[in-house]
């Protein structure tokens, strides 16, 4: 009896790691397949992009006729701006864009992005949308009452800084040409000028590195490798992020010498173990291995080959700098970040401000030190408002009903 | 008078408050406990995830000193409602001095629980070594623990002065504001289309945590370690 169920036992063990194999050799053969499945469509998702990009090139001013003539609208100016509004809320559309831009874009005199675009102001609940050509920066509405004023002045100022990014990202059309700088890839997301320092504090003093302690140590060489600036030759890409290597793999520019620089070796498995992604394409057993068994020399290699982006500083506090880099630069600063397209940001941020880069990250950490948010403001006004109304509540307490008949 | 005041509040609630003192002692150590153990793990502390782990903290502090509050405030006029205020009446006192008396014994005894906090918050900030840029703030923690629970305590020691009758309908009114505000909006909205955009209940408690209001203290920051 014990020999067939010896037997029994092996087969099966035999057919299970036959089976195993033979699912690890599909699972690459499909991995190899969907990758070059990849490298085929990607020429052809750019191509078709380009195609649409210089469509709507081509039919902006066709669009842009067409709505003239079907919508009753206003056309004023505020300073780069060109803004259509309905004929009878073109008053408060062009107060709040000139209260906008007088607070917050003086500086700016020249932006190819912002002079191209046409921004369009109008009600959600109007019948017939003002019709503009696709991509135009829209700002929606929901009623003219005082009360949500803050919030439209809000999402004007939020339209105009994201249009004027596409100064420096190419997402705009300039002169028939795209344009792409480095420094829009640095600083990404919305050019927005006008920082709250405080929120920049909180963020630095939140970045899990190393050179962003020493950074508020008082390092200055910590806080420019924090902001990614200075690694050559990451920095002179135009594409700031991985890289494809071989038209295929993702790999970082970024070497395992630039993450120890970094982050401790606790900080870059903690990168990896909130990093899913690292996971897959078969990879879980060594993600598995550096999460849980503390195995540092896999998350290493984990991080090197994953998609991501590892400056520790990340692109809205990067952006501060930009910001910082074009108040001291005043007047026609923003023009001058992007007047070479070939510029690292480096380059771009010297030229914009007018200082060395030494210089203006220094006087960024200060300006960002300095406003460091009073972590419990207001404690001792709102507890003395609590024992006012603590005063209040006793004083009702006084009076009894009770007492009295008594 | 403020001693036998004090004496007989203290006789009151002493059961409740030794484990609500050993609660705001413990609270602060429970918080940066996990993050000791890491340290003497020897990974270094980590700034993000300090913050993070603290925050599913935080609502614990306001809800002890509300319900410290609420019980120093309730138990206040425990002994005049069993004996039916013969006591009280029975003194040469006015009803000021009194009342004056029993609040004052009453928020002397709150300052047991805030003492226990501020040595809890001291001991669990020393436990920890936190890394640049973040720091640790046992006072203002305390200090905002000891408004939180006074205001509490003020205001149920007013609720409490009353009949439970008087307390029963407070309650239900607001109560059935909370639950039945919402409704009671969409129907408005359908004749006022102010009420579209206002919320009443969201109102309401805006106004009540918003200065002037008096939850005001409430709303603030609650962390033992921010930057």
């Amino acid at each position: 009896m014990r020999w067939p169920a010896l037997a029994l036992a092996l087969l099966l063990g035999a057919t299970s790691a036959h089976g195993q194999e033979r699912h690890a050799d599909v699972q690459a053969a499909q991995v190899e397949a969907l990758k070059a499945e990849i490298d085929r469509l990607v020429p052809l998702v750019e191509d078709a992009q380009a195609e649409v990009y210089g469509r709507f090139h081509r039919e902006d001013d066709a669009d842009r006729i067409l709505s003239a003539a079907l919508a009753a609208v206003d056309t004023f100016e505020v300073g780069l701006l060109s803004v259509i509004a309905p004929e009878g809320h073109s008053g408060v559309a062009r107060e709040m864009f000139e209260e906008v831009w007088r607070e917050h874009f003086t500086n700016v005199d020249v932006s190819p992005a912002l002079t191209r675009a046409r921004f369009v102001f109008q009600r959600s609940d109007q019948r017939v949308p003002i019709y503009t050509a696709r991509g135009e920066p829209r700002v929606t509405v929901d009623g003219l009452g005082s009360t949500e004023r803050d919030e439209f002045l809000a999402r004007i100022r939020a339209q105009i800084a994201t249009t004027m990014q596409h100064d420096l990202t190419g997402a705009y059309v300039v002169d028939g040409q795209r344009r792409s700088l480095a420094v829009g890839h640095w600083a990404p997301h919305s050019a927005n000028l006008d920082q709250n320092w405080s929120w920049v504090y909180r963020r630095i003093a939140l970045t899990k590195s190393i050179v962003s302690r020493a950074c508020i140590s008082g390092d200055l060489a910590g806080c420019k490798s924090a902001l990614g600036l200075g690694i050559l030759p990451a920095e002179g890409r135009v594409r700031w992020g991985p890289i494809v290597v071989a038209g295929r793999e993702w790999k970082q520019p970024y070497d395992q010498e630039q993450f120890a620089r970094w982050y401790t070796p606790d900080e870059r498995r903690l990168i990896v173990y909130e990093n899913t992604n690292m996971a897959a394409f078969g990879r879980e057993a060594r993600w598995r291995e550096c999460v849980f068994e503390d195995a540092y020399d896999v998350c290493d290699d984990l991080l090197e080959d994953s998609y991501g982006e590892y400056v520790p500083f990340d692109g809205p506090t990067r952006t501060s700098l930009l910001a910082f880099a074009v108040e001291q630069g005043g007047r026609g600063a923003w023009a001058r970040v992007f007047e070479d397209p070939t510029w690292t940001p480096t380059q771009a941020l010297e030229n914009a401000s007018g200082l060395s880069i030494d210089d203006l990250v220094r006087g960024w950490r200060s300006r960002v030190l300095a406003a460091q948010p009073p972590a419990y403001g207001g404690l001792f006004s709102s507890g003395a408002l609590a024992m006012l109304w603590f005063f209040f509540f006793a004083a009702l307490a006084m009076r009894s009903s009770r007492w009295r008949l008594g | 008078m403020y001693k036998s005041m004090l004496f007989l509040h203290w006789k009151q609630i002493k059961y409740a408050l030794i484990p609500a003192v050993v609660a705001s002692f413990g609270l602060p150590l429970m918080v940066v406990s996990g993050l000791g153990i890491r340290a003497a793990r020897g990974t270094p502390l980590e700034a993000y995830q300090i913050i993070g782990e603290l925050n599913t903290w935080l609502h614990w502090f306001p809800s002890l000193a509300s319900a410290l509050g609420i019980l120093i405030g309730l138990s206040a006029w425990n002994w005049d409602h069993a004996h039916n205020h013969v006591y009280a009446l029975s003194l040469p006192v006015s009803r000021f001095e009194y009342v004056l008396n029993k609040l004052l014994a009453g928020a002397t005894l709150a300052l047991i629980p805030f003492a226990g906090m501020w040595l809890g918050a001291h001991v669990a900030s020393a436990a920890v070594d936190l890394p640049v840029g973040l720091n640790a703030y046992p006072n203002q923690l305390a200090v905002r623990f000891l408004f939180a629970m006074l205001l509490l305590y003020g205001l149920f020691f007013a609720l409490a002065s009353g009949t439970k009758a008087t307390v029963l309908k407070l309650l239900t009114v607001v109560l059935v504001f909370v639950l039945l505000g919402s409704l009671g909006n969409e129907v408005l909205a359908d004749y006022y289309p102010v009420f579209e955009r206002v919320h009443m209940v969201e109102y309401a408690l805006r106004t009540l945590i918003e200065a002037p209001g008096p939850f005001q203290v409430f709303s603030g920051n609650w962390a033992l370690i921010d930057v």
